[in-house]
């Protein structure tokens, strides 16, 4: 069982930082996925995992084998890290065959040519590209191209194996498929897989474990459920959830030991006793709150606490529909939040007023200046 | 304070460790080589010309070889007027010569990408064919066709067939020398500029079509600023090319004492003044990098030297309409005549018994296979009986083989490193020195590298009349060409292709052998081929250097041109041209085989 553990690891290009101070414990076995927008280091920090790409400073370690200790002055080569890379571009070898590409890492450990066609062949089966060991791999589709190239890894039976967003150039009927591969891949062997992506719905669908990154740094660590509905700061909570989560500004209270949140200027919301501490009596505090959109709950008809909104736009996809609303609050007519609703919810118009519950159940609160998780 | 020194020490040995990378350790590797062939020369040039020569050492009393003077530099500013007309003549004529080069070149790379003029394959070959010769090929079925009983020589072919006798201005001077190598050297306009146009993008000419402007005003608007660059590029290579090209001036310029610095600077060491003739070079010099300074301020030089292939988008193309065959066969028809023309009346003269007859039944295959007849080319044997001709042949072709792949493995490693370390310093560094002496004159950098490397330095022993002079100054001088394709072949094979390889454990020799080479090999292939033909028909760069024993076919083909052994150089300068055609062919035809062979060279994907 070997963890692989990052202590301090910074990485600077020119005057940029795209690795800041990230330390690390990424559990042998587990499906981490290092998530975050264009820019956000996910990338260095896979390279400087494998090897390609030398930290500036900071220690790595896989399991009680030194990978990288700046403090000494030791870093290990690519070469001996065995660890297995699949590019976001394939990188397959152009002038060799399928059969040439996977068996290559084979024939850098010398080992025996029988032995080597059998492997080979095996591995191809296995990923349902039988037949195609002659093929040159612009004559293969990109679906097949990937198998490829994970074959290619997979045969020298890494302990660790990394991929670089690397099911973005397929269509999204074979990403799909190629996700369930994964999976099987995953939980049929032992293997540490360590996965980088901006898609969030891959993320959640394929981690054990979720690092969400931006500007070089870590924002959470955890799992997928946990990373979405308990996002530690605005950042993570804003980048999960296809469509986003809603956010309106808000003002905590503290009136006679109880809490309360008040949205849109003047509905109050009631907010469970552990919070109470957080604040003196009188005491208040600017907060955002985020509701996601199948946690807003709507109705045609006025309920005791509902709000009243406006139905600004409908999205009808079938199994579920999504409304958009704003409010008739004069400071927040701009702001739009959207619902999601079963199929079988009444038909609405455009216009029509509809009315919001908010439960503490079902919102997070942020502290709007620190941008951190306050509730729950 | 013990901790700080250990992390400081950490600090040096985990950067030290980083800097151990194969492409690093290469890249400083490289730095030195390029020093020694770059750098050192240009110090050693400065030297030498500011030190006592052997020769004046005997005239002073009590002065030693080898000392500091100034006398040299005194000399030449005391006596700067004999200087102004040979800088003159060259000026003019390197101006001149770009001029007819831009036409020709221009004209043919615009009609060949930019209408549908008919037999564009028959166009481009002819507008290439100039670069496999010699830049002075053409000067013999020049003078071959001009001559004439009115200057005192035996009658030329116009005036055998027609009686006129032209004045000794079009044979021999400024205007033949422009004429000739305006149309040498505008295959290189052609290339650089019919790059240009196929890379302006389509959508910018269209864009103007829409917002209503004229054919013609986009023409001028857009398209040529456009290629501007690659215009004024190739004007400045053709003009450095041209002030630093010795062949013509000298063939076409002494017998009537029009002089050019290139010219000079060999006389000077005939006459044992080697000094004067370095200060010359470094004259040359200055001037192609005034040009070249000259050329960056108005435009941004890069763009213009880019020999890599575009996109290749799609355009409309001009429709010529019925103009377009008379069209084609004027510019064929006068290319053709002036090129096969002359090619034809090569051999022919080479087949010619007595001078000044060109009637058929003069014919006679005694320049060719004849025995030595002092009656006839002061005695010399037939060109393919000729034990010289043999020996300076295979001279060449070892210069051109060896010299060529030298410089194309060094390019090779050149390209890997640029690319691999884009951006940084080492990169640049790098690629900037392997340019350099694309911007000295051939003439010239013959000269640097005599100073250089004649005399022993260090554990350098002196190569002046060895073949190693030879090689180094061949690698030196086809180094920038060499380079530039390294890099575009380079760019085709992204880093994820050999780190996917890394990552599978292998080694960096063994990465580089089974995965760049594969992909880069034809690129390897086409510039050693660029370098061989270069080679086999250079002549100014090698004036200064060869010796009895490494005697080139080209400096004895021109030294019995300069002796007025008419029918052999003839003879000899037909044959260099079968030879360079005849192994252009056999490398293309082993090209091409290769070429059959499963090998997939477009990468997948490209590095951005």
């Amino acid at each position: 069982m070997t963890r692989i553990s990052m202590k301090g690891i910074s990485k600077t290009f020119g005057n940029v930082k795209a690795v800041d101070n990230v330390s690390l414990e990424i559990e042998s076995g587990s499906f981490t996925t290092f998530l975050g927008p264009s820019g956000c280091g996910k990338t260095t920090l896979l390279r400087i995992i494998t090897g390609l790409e030398e930290p500036d400073r900071g220690q790595l370690y896989h399991g009680d084998k030194v990978f990288v200790d700046t403090d000494r002055g030791f870093i290990l080569p690519a070469r001996e890290r065995s660890m297995g890379l699949v590019f976001q571009s394939y990188a397959l070898w152009p002038h060799m065959t399928v059969y040439e590409n996977v068996a290559y890492g084979l024939r850098v450990k010398k080992v025996s040519n029988n032995e080597i066609k059998k492997r080979v062949l095996d591995i191809l089966d296995k990923l349902q590209m039988k037949g195609l060991e002659e093929r040159y791999p612009n004559e293969l589709s990109g679906g097949q191209q990937q198998r490829v190239a994970l074959a290619r890894m997979l045969i020298i039976d890494p302990k660790v194996l990394l991929l670089d967003e690397p099911l973005s150039n397929l269509d999204a009927k074979l990403r799909m498929t190629m996700r369930a591969e994964l999976k099987r891949l995953h939980s049929s062997t032992n293997m540490n897989i360590i996965y980088v992506t901006h898609d969030q719905i891959e993320a959640m669908s394929l981690s054990t474990h979720i690092a969400v990154m931006k500007d070089g740094k870590i924002q959470q660590y955890d799992s997928p459920q946990n990373v979405y509905s308990r996002s530690a700061n605005l950042f993570v909570a804003d980048f999960m959830g296809n469509p986003s989560v809603n956010l309106l500004e808000g003002e905590i209270e503290k009136k006679e030991g109880r809490c309360t949140v008040r949205i849109l200027g003047k509905y109050d919301l009631a907010l469970p006793d552990n919070l109470s501490s957080r604040l003196r009596e009188g005491q208040k505090e600017k907060v955002i709150m985020a509701v996601s959109p199948e946690n807003t709950r709507v109705a045609t008809n006025k309920t005791r606490n509902g709000i009243p909104a406006r139905v600004y736009a409908l999205f009808d996809f079938g199994s579920d529909i999504y409304i958009n609303m704003n409010f008739f609050e004069e400071n927040f007519q701009k702001t739009l939040i959207i619902a999601r609703v079963d199929k079988d919810f009444p038909s609405l118009q455009l216009d029509e007023t509809i009315y919001i519950e908010f439960s503490s159940r079902s919102f997070n609160l942020y502290n709007q200046e620190s941008e951190l998780l306050i509730l729950p | 304070m013990g901790t700080i020194a250990m992390t400081i020490l950490q600090n040096i040995k985990y950067n030290a460790r980083r800097l151990r990378r194969p492409r690093i350790i290469l890249g400083f590797i490289l730095l030195i080589i390029l020093a020694v062939l770059v750098i050192a020369p240009f110090l050693s040039l400065i030297n030498s010309t500011l030190t006592l020569h052997l020769t004046d050492s005997y005239r002073i009393p009590g002065a030693h070889t080898g000392e500091f003077t100034l006398r040299y530099w005194e000399d030449i500013i005391s006596r700067w007027r004999i200087l102004i007309r040979p800088l003159f003549n060259s000026i003019i004529v390197g101006l001149g010569t770009s001029l007819v080069a831009v036409i020709v070149g221009l004209g043919f790379a615009w009609l060949v990408i930019r209408t549908d003029i008919p037999g564009k394959f028959l166009l481009t070959a002819l507008a290439v064919i100039p670069y496999m010769l010699p830049s002075w090929a053409f000067v013999f079925p020049w003078v071959e066709f001009f001559k004439n009983n009115g200057i005192n020589m035996p009658a030329g072919f116009l005036e055998f067939y027609t009686g006129i006798r032209v004045p000794i201005w079009l044979v021999y001077g400024p205007i033949p020398i422009i004429v000739i190598m305006g149309v040498t050297y505008s295959p290189f306009v052609y290339i650089l500029v019919s790059n240009a146009l196929k890379n302006v993008d389509a959508r910018l000419e269209e864009t103007g079509e829409l917002l209503g402007a004229s054919r013609w005003k986009i023409l001028r608007t857009i398209t040529f600023p456009s290629v501007l660059p690659a215009i004024l590029g190739a004007t400045l290579l053709a003009f450095s090319r041209t002030i630093g090209s010795f062949g013509t001036p000298a063939l076409l310029g002494n017998p009537v004492h029009y002089d050019v610095l290139a010219v000079q600077i060999r006389s000077y060491m005939q006459m044992q003044m080697p000094p004067r003739a370095y200060i010359i070079a470094l004259l040359l010099i200055i001037i192609t990098f005034f040009t070249l300074y000259i050329n960056d301020r108005l435009i941004g030089i890069r763009k213009g030297f880019d020999v890599i292939g575009g996109k290749g988008v799609r355009k409309r193309l001009i429709s010529l309409g019925r103009y377009g065959r008379p069209i084609f066969w004027l510019f064929f028809g006068t290319m053709g005549l002036f090129i096969i023309g002359s090619l034809i009346l090569l051999f022919w003269t080479s087949f010619m018994h007595y001078d000044g007859d060109y009637s058929l039944n003069n014919f006679t295959l005694n320049y060719w296979i004849g025995h030595p007849n002092p009656l006839f080319a002061k005695g010399e044997p037939g060109i393919l009986r000729n034990p010289r001709i043999w020996i300076s042949t295979l001279n060449s072709l070892r210069v051109a083989l060896i010299g060529g792949l030298i410089c194309a493995i060094l390019a090779t490693f050149i390209g890997y490193v640029a690319v691999r370390t884009r951006g940084s310093k080492l990169a640049s560094t790098l690629e900037g020195l392997s340019f350099i002496p694309m911007l000295v004159p051939s003439v010239a950098f013959g000269a640097i590298y005599l100073t250089l490397f004649s005399v022993s330095r260090g554990p350098i022993p002196g190569l002046y009349g060895t073949f190693a002079l030879l090689y180094l100054v061949t690698v030196g001088k086809r180094l920038p060409y060499a380079s530039r394709m390294a890099i575009a072949s380079m760019h085709q094979v992204a880093e994820e292709l050999e780190e996917s390889a890394e990552v599978t454990g292998d080694s960096w020799p063994s990465r580089f052998r089974k995965i760049v080479w594969p992909l880069i090999r034809s690129g390897f292939i086409s510039g050693m081929l660029i370098s061989f033909i270069s080679t086999m028909r250079g002549l100014s760069l090698y004036i200064l250097l060869i010796s009895p024993r490494t005697q080139l076919l080209t400096v004895l083909i021109f030294e019995y041109a300069e002796i007025g052994n008419r029918q052999i150089s003839n003879a000899g300068m037909s044959y260099l041209i079968i030879l360079i055609f005849a192994i252009t062919g056999l490398i293309k035809f082993i090209e091409s085989r290769l070429e059959k062979q499963p090998t997939r060279k477009q990468a997948i994907l490209k590095d951005n």
